[in-house]
């Protein structure tokens, strides 16, 4: 009984550190591309 | 002249136990059969042809080392002190091989350095949910498996070692086998490869019991909207996932910064660096690997008990994982209204790219047009991540539960 809660335990944790980092790539490619339309944009009045 | 000591080989079956004289002949034409079966691509030929061919030469060249020790001029991995260690470093001629490259993973972190060149993290950046979701139900196995093998017996750093065979990932394997429990990494890592062979012959048919061939050949609709992933972005990706990962799990930082660094480097363009990883340093890895397993699997080391439950673990934990991947790929089919092909679960089991391969081929059989390889790609590697996040958690954990 021990053993299933332990893995239990380590899927919870697993699921969590892989969601964290899906929710890490969309909040990075969010950023980035945020950042990387603001200059075009800034190009685009300085043209 | 005494012809036991002209002819050791021959003379030490005679001078060694019946039953472990038995299991050398045994492991002689099981090696045979490996180098046979890799050249004939039935079996992964980069690590099974070099691991025969070890296999059987180390159990036919024995000699006599003394008058009570029978072994080899090849490799001592029983070594620990370190005059015996300097003079087996002077003598047995993989003995560097083993102690500086393969005892301390640098083997495992440069094969899986190999896989992170070989990646596209396109599809796992475009779609990181679906990709972490399916991959998140591919460790059914590593999951499953370890209060089974506690179950039957085995302390918790062996079943933790078992488990991981679920990771579907020869380096993820090799890494935690030797963090968790030395004693016993060389069985679980050929039971491990040989299984892993074994996934070509074996996953298509549990796809045709799980998948029927109207799902098989289902399309995939993307929106047209979905912008491309810049190799800019992914560069990012690298450095960001590798930061994190290794804050979070650095017990698994070799493995997951190796992996990490592959990418980047195939992200960055250094065109140089990427043919040195991927045309040199794989492929020298690969081969050591084979070899260095190959002259491992002695007798003595075959026949420790242990073995008997790893055989039937290592078998459990990818099949469970390959039903959760095809479970993941029914929950995404269905969750997303259908507009999704379940085989793509099947490529969640990491094991790059074989399993990606596999889905594909299974797909297309059923419907010629069907292109689901991307998918498959993005799911393989996640896959890789979720392995080795759960890897991290293992070995961090279970040496703690013994404090």
């Amino acid at each position: 009984m021990d053993s299933i809660t332990l893995v239990l335990q380590f899927y919870g944790l697993g699921i969590i550190i892989s969601f964290l980092l899906a929710v890490t790539i969309k909040a990075m490619l969010g950023t980035i591309r945020l950042f990387s339309r603001d200059k075009s944009e800034e190009v685009q009045h300085a043209d | 002249m005494d012809l036991m000591y002209l002819f050791q080989g021959i003379g030490t079956f005679f001078e060694m136990e019946t039953h472990l004289a038995i299991a050398r002949v045994i492991l002689i034409f099981l090696g045979i059969a490996l180098v046979f079966l890799g050249a004939k691509n039935i079996l992964e030929p980069l690590v099974m042809v070099p691991m025969g061919f070890g296999m059987a030469a180390v159990n036919a060249g024995m000699l006599f080392l003394s008058d009570t020790k029978i072994g080899t001029l090849v490799v001592d991995p029983l070594v620990s002190d370190i005059p015996g260690l300097i003079s087996v470093l002077q003598i047995d001629f993989l003995q560097p091989v083993f102690t500086f490259a393969f005892s301390n993973n640098l083997i495992a972190c440069i094969v899986f350095m190999g896989v992170g060149v070989l990646c596209d993290v396109g599809y796992l950046l475009k779609y990181p949910f679906t990709c972490m979701l399916i991959a998140l139900f591919a460790e059914l196995g590593t999951i499953v498996t370890y209060p089974i093998a506690i179950a039957m017996g085995l302390p918790p750093a062996h079943a933790a070692a078992a488990a991981i065979v679920g990771t579907a990932d020869g380096p993820l394997v090799l890494f935690s086998s030797l963090m968790l429990a030395p004693e016993i990494f060389v069985p679980i890592t050929v039971i491990a490869y040989l299984y892993l062979s074994l996934t070509y012959a074996g996953y298509p048919y549990i796809i045709k019991a799980m998948i029927p061939k109207e799902y098989r050949g289902a399309k995939i609709k993307t929106s047209k909207k979905t912008v491309e992933v810049s190799s800019h972005e992914k560069l990012v990706f690298s450095i960001v996932g590798c930061t994190i990962l290794c804050l979070l799990l650095p017990a698994a930082t070799p493995l997951l910064l190796s992996f990490f660094l592959g990418v980047a480097i195939k992200e960055s363009g250094i065109t140089k660096y990427v043919t040195m990883i991927e045309s040199t340093f794989l492929y020298a890895a690969s081969f050591f690997l084979g070899l260095m397993l190959g002259v491992l699997c002695d007798a003595n080391t075959i026949l420790n008990p242990v073995v008997a439950p790893l055989l039937f673990l290592g078998i459990l934990a990818l099949t469970l994982s390959a039903v959760g991947g095809v479970i993941g790929g029914y929950f995404i089919y269905f969750i997303s209204g259908k507009n999704f092909n379940p085989t793509v679960g099947i490529a969640a089991v990491s094991c790059v790219p074989s399993t990606a391969k596999i889905a594909q081929k299974e797909v297309s059989k059923a419907k010629r047009s069907t292109i689901i390889l991307q998918w498959a790609m993005g799911a393989n590697i996640c896959g890789v991540l979720t392995s080795a996040i759960l890897m991290g958690i293992y070995i961090t954990v279970i040496p703690m539960l013994g404090k």
